[in-house]
């Protein structure tokens, strides 16, 4: 576990409130440092998501696309999308009180992409504005 | 071309992704993160370093670092298929996490499984004789406990000899169970 408490700010439990209250087909979020650790994580009592398992998944995830990104496309990644026929996960990555994190998305099949993917990068840009 | 797998799996700063930068011919796949909490080192793996290195004009052997932290065991899942070997890295200085050790031995199942196991231990340049046995001791009772027959060797991931060492440890044992 993190040797550190990172602070859960109002600010970000009103931004993951407004998200869930905008679209009721996210069924999950959750933000985690790059390194692996959850810092806040929420899940519909459908989806059975380990908070520290995810935060694993989600720093992996955004690091292996990092890589893919810079040594294939020499660029920055910027969203990574997991499509299922259950419906998608998004992660994006982002900053939150100066650490690098990754914030990830799970929404239903009936939330078309587009906007599961506006959502996300919304959200990550209203965290990385959250001040300490 | 026939492809093998050799898993390397530890704790924090043992030297994963050093070795596979030391042994890989290939311009090796990183997955490292800027780590939030002090592990005595800037940065950390979150998903595999991937290597490769010729062990023949036939023969080429995937180098797979994972990381030994539990909460990563679905990385464990995705590199425990048809291994050729299983290295276990540990880090001297520290007291080894053995209730970890001990969740890896029982994830990789070697003894079940029929994969060569090799246990090296790094960062040992100043490491006292008594120290090093102790840790030994420690390590082998681990591996008795769980069935393993397995070499416990020092290394140093920065050294191309002492990495290839491992290699030819592999070979010979995998040779010799043939």
């Amino acid at each position: 576990m993190s040797d550190k408490t990172i602070p859960v700010k109002p600010e970000l439990l009103d931004e993951i409130k407004r998200l869930c209250e905008e679209n009721r087909e996210i069924a999950l979020i959750s933000l985690c440092t790059t390194d692996g650790f959850s810092i806040k994580s929420f899940a519909t009592r459908e989806l059975s998501a380990e908070a520290d398992k995810l935060a694993a998944m989600s720093s992996t995830i955004s690091a292996l696309s990092e890589s893919a990104a810079q040594q294939v496309l020499k660029g920055e990644f910027n969203v990574t999308i997991v499509e299922s026929g259950e419906g998608n996960m998004l992660f994006v990555r982002t900053s939150y009180l100066g650490l690098p994190c990754v914030v990830t998305v799970a929404a239903r099949v009936n939330l078309s992409l587009a906007k599961a993917r506006f959502a996300t990068k919304r959200m990550a840009e209203v965290i990385q504005k959250i001040e300490a | 071309m026939e492809y093998r797998k050799l898993a390397i799996v530890g704790e924090v700063g043992a030297g994963k992704t050093q070795l596979v930068k030391t042994l890989s011919e290939i311009s090796p796949l990183e997955t490292e993160a800027e780590s939030t909490i002090d592990i005595g080192k800037k940065y950390t793996t979150v998903g595999i370093d991937y290597g490769r290195i010729s062990l023949s004009s036939d023969t080429a052997l995937g180098l797979y670092g994972v990381p030994g932290q539990s909460r990563y065991s679905f990385l464990w899942n995705f590199v425990n298929t048809s291994l050729w070997g299983l290295l276990i890295l540990l880090k001297y200085g520290e007291t080894p996490d053995y209730d970890n050790l001990d969740e890896l031995l029982t994830f990789f199942a070697p003894h079940e499984q029929r994969t060569t196991c090799v246990v090296a231990v790094t960062h040992c340049e100043d490491a006292g004789d008594g120290g090093m046995t102790a840790l030994n001791s420690e390590i082998q009772a681990l591996l008795e406990h769980h069935k393993i027959v397995a070499p416990i060797i020092q290394i140093d991931p920065r050294d191309k000899n002492s990495a290839m060492s491992i290699l030819h440890i592999f070979n010979a044992i995998n040779q010799y169970a043939a």
